[in-house]
């Protein structure tokens, strides 16, 4: 009895230090860590299967990483020169800027090469990944900031041409009116929702900026005008919409809410990432969504952005990693397969073969060339949460919109905020 | 016996109670006492993890920098009053359960079970199950109040509305907590002999009158322990936020704990956030101290 | 005849709020079971339905079968509960003989020391613990939480422990060393066996405390694959798609029956451990 509960215990000690510790057999191994919403919304496990089929001797492990804390959890483990990931897939530009200014990242310019040079891809998506002249990070993909509406409340608000077609809404004031005029309270039915959740805030913010500003830098390129008169007049648009009860602020509680209340019919117009579009289409229908640029972008512009995959320099694979992207995640089937569900912009000129609604495609890419991009500071996350905190706030009625400015303005002291190029 | 065999014999005696410590006394002093020193340290340094190699002694200015931090400010004001309408209902809603369990009406052990029941349920998973059923839209609260008992006036978006979402963290809280500060009073009042109350009423003492000459002093003890325990929890109030409400919407639900893993794991200011965490400390032993000098002096 | 109409009416009361009590605070976990069971159209159907219209098995077999992380997570707590509740039972039964038998110097420092320790917050300890086990390489290893965790609940146990041999009449044990038994042959034979309560006690708070724990579990498991249930519970709430409800009641559900089978089956030792441990103490 006692011999067999001290096997017992060091059984079960001994096992807890190899689990989870993988012994694997020889052969290369690519270990791929995805924000958990990529790999609901790319096939990543199929694209790592074909891959280990079509190179029988690797093995590619999938796993999930928390978008809010990876940037500065890999920015503390690489730096202490622990490395597990090969390939890191998710977060913007902006969000990867303390990685590159630490020297982290392994540079994809010799990724373009042979069916994939430079040419080939769509610069407005792929350029913002360039610091200091290099590729650090490499967009996959692609996400421009619109609204995505809905055709039969348009229709139904008489706000439709003789065609059929959306008249779109050319300013702030008309979009508020908008706004008014689809709100149907006894339906249950909001006019207006903007994403303000933690994942959006500052896109949504920054294109609201640029539509109105054309620019959402002060005189010196550098800082964010969040002083300015556009900012303000932004800021106050978007607390009155949900004060005056036509727009809502779910968002901020959950990201997904203006995305699944535009499914479910609750909302006339999501100010979010174009690709919501595709998700109501595939709910309503076809001709029941359609998406709308926000008012002033067609002149001013709008902001884009797109996820990017990234290489530590501690990983003992690079070319592996490469070689996976090419092959699998810039595959067109992987596109096709993401566009047709989710919209996400390929960034392969030839992806776009055979892609549904080419108008609206094209309507995007011509915005996504003269749009802005989310800066690259090295404390952008830090500036994120701040706006997070004083914008929510706000849009809750706790605080005015100069109020709002002033407390941003003050909480960016102590904060490292230079462009890194670009 | 001799001196000095009294001496060796009291020696070994030391050694051997020092050999049966030994082994928890290691992980003891790694994982609690040197951390608790070197915070203590840190809690006057400044030491982003990142980008510092190491931590600078700036003296008290993390300190002086929590006043005029406005987010420290309003987690204060949040924790406070989450302490301050958490701690009332526990106590009292689980003193009555226990009273109530403790006649041993025919089943009670059943309804012993149920009111532990959600204590077993882990903080964070409750939640989330709870954040589900405070949904706007698809959350069975609404539902209930909407359909079932027709006052859709009340129905709310709980965790988006910064005057309600603090109070539904807090149900959540008790809805966990009665159940364990319940059974403490349960083994409290299970421990007051029955002699002293049949002598009581052998007095001609009433029921009410039993209460609280005989029950409330003899729960003493008890008191002290769920005192303390609820004084904790309603200050440790991190995975609520965490889970639920990322301590918004804005600043509506940061609590102390919250903040102090914000600064340390989030943006890894780790002197800051170390001076956070005395603080809150400071806040829990003075409650308790007070606790403590309430219960000793309860007549 | 006065007193039965006292009696009776003191029933009814007690029976209407105990009734009142647990439907309050029963319903939620009433709500998800009845959840778990539901097929995934009906749970997401406007209007909500509150019990099921079919029972069946769906969202038990779409999370065993199709969701490679929860099986991960609940792997992760089993290796870390159990291991760490094994060391805490351990550890706390040879210092809680030492405390509640001994006389040794020191004895009235430790103790205090002991109360300190479970009054304070535990996110102090964290952040030097952080620092340490990441220049050790500990964070995303077993043993980096298995390690402060035995630490942490080692407190209240060796409390609970010290006042249950502490009541244990000293003929026992002087009969012992009367029988030439060393400390440890005592401490095994006859004290052990005789401290089952107090054992119970700490094997079940023990066993919940870490099991649900959360704080230490997300700052020092950061990734996926190695995280315990509590906090792959989280990310899997923040995907919120079309799947998410059904297999968070289904992880709610299993999360609950082991430790509440544990309970039922132990709940007279564990009152009886806390009474002579923790408030006689």
């Amino acid at each position: 009895m006692r011999k067999s509960i001290y096997v017992g215990i060091l059984v079960l000690l001994i096992g807890s230090l190899i689990f989870p510790g993988s012994v694997f057999a020889a052969g290369k191994k690519l270990r791929v860590q995805a924000d958990a919403w990529i790999i609901k919304k790319f096939p990543l496990y199929e694209a790592a299967k074909k891959f280990e089929k079509d190179h029988p001797n690797v093995s590619v492990t999938v796993f999930k990483k928390d978008p809010q804390a990876s940037t500065q959890g890999y920015l503390m483990w690489w730096k202490s020169g622990r490395c597990n990931v090969d390939l890191a897939v998710g977060v913007e530009a902006a969000r990867l800027s303390p990685l590159v200014e630490a020297n982290l990242l392994v540079p994809w310019d010799d990724f373009f090469t042979g069916n994939f040079t430079r040419d080939q891809f769509i610069p407005a998506l792929v350029d913002v990944g360039i610091f200091h002249g290099k590729q650090y990070v490499l967009p996959f993909m692609g996400e421009v900031m619109f609204i995505s509406v809905n055709k039969e409340m348009f229709k139904n608000a008489g706000l439709v041409d003789l065609n059929g077609d959306i008249i779109p809404a050319k300013t702030f004031g008309e979009l508020r009116d908008y706004a008014r005029k689809l709100t149907n309270e006894s339906k249950g039915i909001r006019g207006l929702d903007l994403n303000w959740g933690w994942n959006f805030l500052m896109q949504t913010y920054l294109s609201g900026l640029q539509a109105l500003r054309g620019n959402i830098y002060e005189a010196d390129n550098n800082t964010i005008a969040f002083d300015s008169p556009e900012s303000l007049q932004f800021l106050t648009f978007a607390q009155s919409i949900v004060r005056d009860g036509w727009g809502g602020k779910g968002s901020i509680a959950d990201n997904n809410v203006p995305r699944n209340d535009f499914k479910a019919g609750k909302v006339a117009m999501i100010w979010t990432a174009h690709s919501r579009f595709m998700e109501g289409a595939n709910v309503l229908g076809k001709d029941k969504v359609t998406v709308m640029s926000i008012p002033r972008s067609d002149k001013n512009g709008t902001l884009a952005y797109g996820h990017c995959v990234y290489i530590p320099k501690l990983s003992p694979v690079p070319d592996l990693a490469k070689q996976f992207v090419k092959e699998q995640m810039m595959a067109h089937w992987f596109k096709a397969w993401t566009w047709k569900r989710y919209a996400k912009l390929p960034v392969l000129k030839r992806n776009y073969e055979g892609l549904a609604y080419p108008k609206i495609i094209s309507r995007i890419l011509a915005a996504a060339k003269k749009a802005t991009y989310c800066p690259k500071y090295r404390d952008y996350n830090q500036l994120d949460k701040l706006c997070q905190r004083e914008i929510q706030n706000m849009i809750m009625g706790k605080q005015s919109p100069q109020q709002t400015i002033n407390n941003i303005i003050s909480g960016e002291k102590g904060l490292v905020l230079v462009r890194l190029s670009k | 016996m001799k001196r000095s065999k009294i001496r060796s014999k009291r020696f070994k005696e030391n050694l051997i109670a020092y050999a049966f410590m030994l082994p928890s006394f290691m992980f003891l002093f790694v994982f609690i006492i040197y951390p608790l020193l070197y915070s203590f340290y840190l809690s006057f340094s400044k030491y982003d993890f990142v980008y510092d190699s190491g931590p600078t002694f700036i003296g008290i200015g993390n300190y002086i920098r929590l006043f005029s931090d406005r987010v420290f400010l309003d987690s204060l004001r949040n924790t406070l009053y989450f302490s301050a309408v958490f701690f009332p209902i526990l106590i009292i809603v689980s003193l009555i359960n226990g009273v109530a369990l403790n006649t041993e009406v025919r089943g009670y052990k059943f309804f012993r079970t149920i009111i532990f029941l959600p204590f077993i349920v882990a903080l964070s998973i409750g939640g989330v199950m709870w954040s589900w059923i405070y949904s706007e839209h698809f959350g069975i609260l609404n539902f209930i109040l909407r359909n079932i008992l027709k006052m859709p006036q009340l129905a709310h978006d709980w965790l988006t509305d910064t005057n309600t979402v603090l109070n539904c963290l807090i149900i959540v809280k008790l809805w966990k907590y009665i159940g364990i500060v319940t059974i403490l009073f349960v083994a409290g009042l299970g421990a007051i002999s029955k002699d002293l109350y049949d002598a009581a009423k052998v007095d001609g003492a009433g029921a009410w009158e039993r209460f609280v000459f005989i029950t409330l002093p003899n729960l003493r003890g008890a008191f002290l322990i769920t005192g303390v325990y609820g004084i904790i929890q309603a200050v440790k109030t991190f995975q609520l936020p965490f889970v639920m409400t990322e301590g918004g919407p804005g600043t509506a639900t940061m609590t102390l704990y919250f903040y102090l893993w914000n600064n340390a794991f989030l943006f890894f200011k780790m002197g800051y956030a170390a001076s956070v965490g005395y603080f809150t400390g400071a806040i829990i032993i003075v409650l308790s101290l007070v606790l403590f000098k309430f219960t000793q002096s309860k007549g | 005849m006065m007193r039965r109409n006292l009696l009776a009416n003191k029933n009814i009361i007690v029976y209407t709020y105990l009734i009142l009590i647990s439907l309050l605070l029963f319903s939620p976990l009433l709500w998800t079971i009845f959840t778990s069971l539901k097929p995934t159209k009906e749970i997401y159907h406007t209007p909500i339905t509150i019990f099921p219209h079919k029972v069946v098995l769906d969202q038990y077999r779409k999370t065993l079968w199709q969701m490679p992380d929860v099986a991960t997570y609940f792997k992760n707590s089993v290796v870390i509960t159990v291991v760490s509740t094994l060391l805490v039972t351990i550890l706390s039964s040879l210092g809680g003989y030492a405390f509640g038998r001994m006389k040794f110097k020191g004895r009235g420092l430790f103790l205090s020391f002991i109360m300190l320790t479970i009054t304070i917050p535990y996110a102090i300890y964290l952040i030097p613990v952080y620092i340490m086990e990441n220049k050790v390489g500990l964070i995303n290893t077993n043993f980096g939480l298995i390690l402060p965790y035995v630490a942490l609940n080692l407190p209240l146990a060796i409390f609970i422990m010290r006042g249950t041999f502490h009541e244990i009449p000293s003929e026992m044990e002087d009969a012992a060393i009367v029988d030439g038994c060393s400390p440890l042959q005592t401490w095994y034979k006859i004290m052990l066996p005789l401290s089952k309560g107090g054992v119970a006690a700490v094997m079940v708070l023990t066993y919940i405390a870490i099991w649900e724990e959360f704080t230490f579990a997300v700052t020092l498991m950061p990734d996926s694959a190695y995280q315990t249930l509590p906090v792959g519970i989280k990310f899997l709430k923040d995907e919120a798609q079309s799947w998410a409800y059904g297999t968070l009641s289904v992880v709610i559900v299993l999360y609950i029956l082991p430790v509440a089978i544990i309970f039922l089956l132990l709940q007279k030792y564990l009152i009886k451990g806390m009474i002579e441990g923790a408030l006689k103490g």
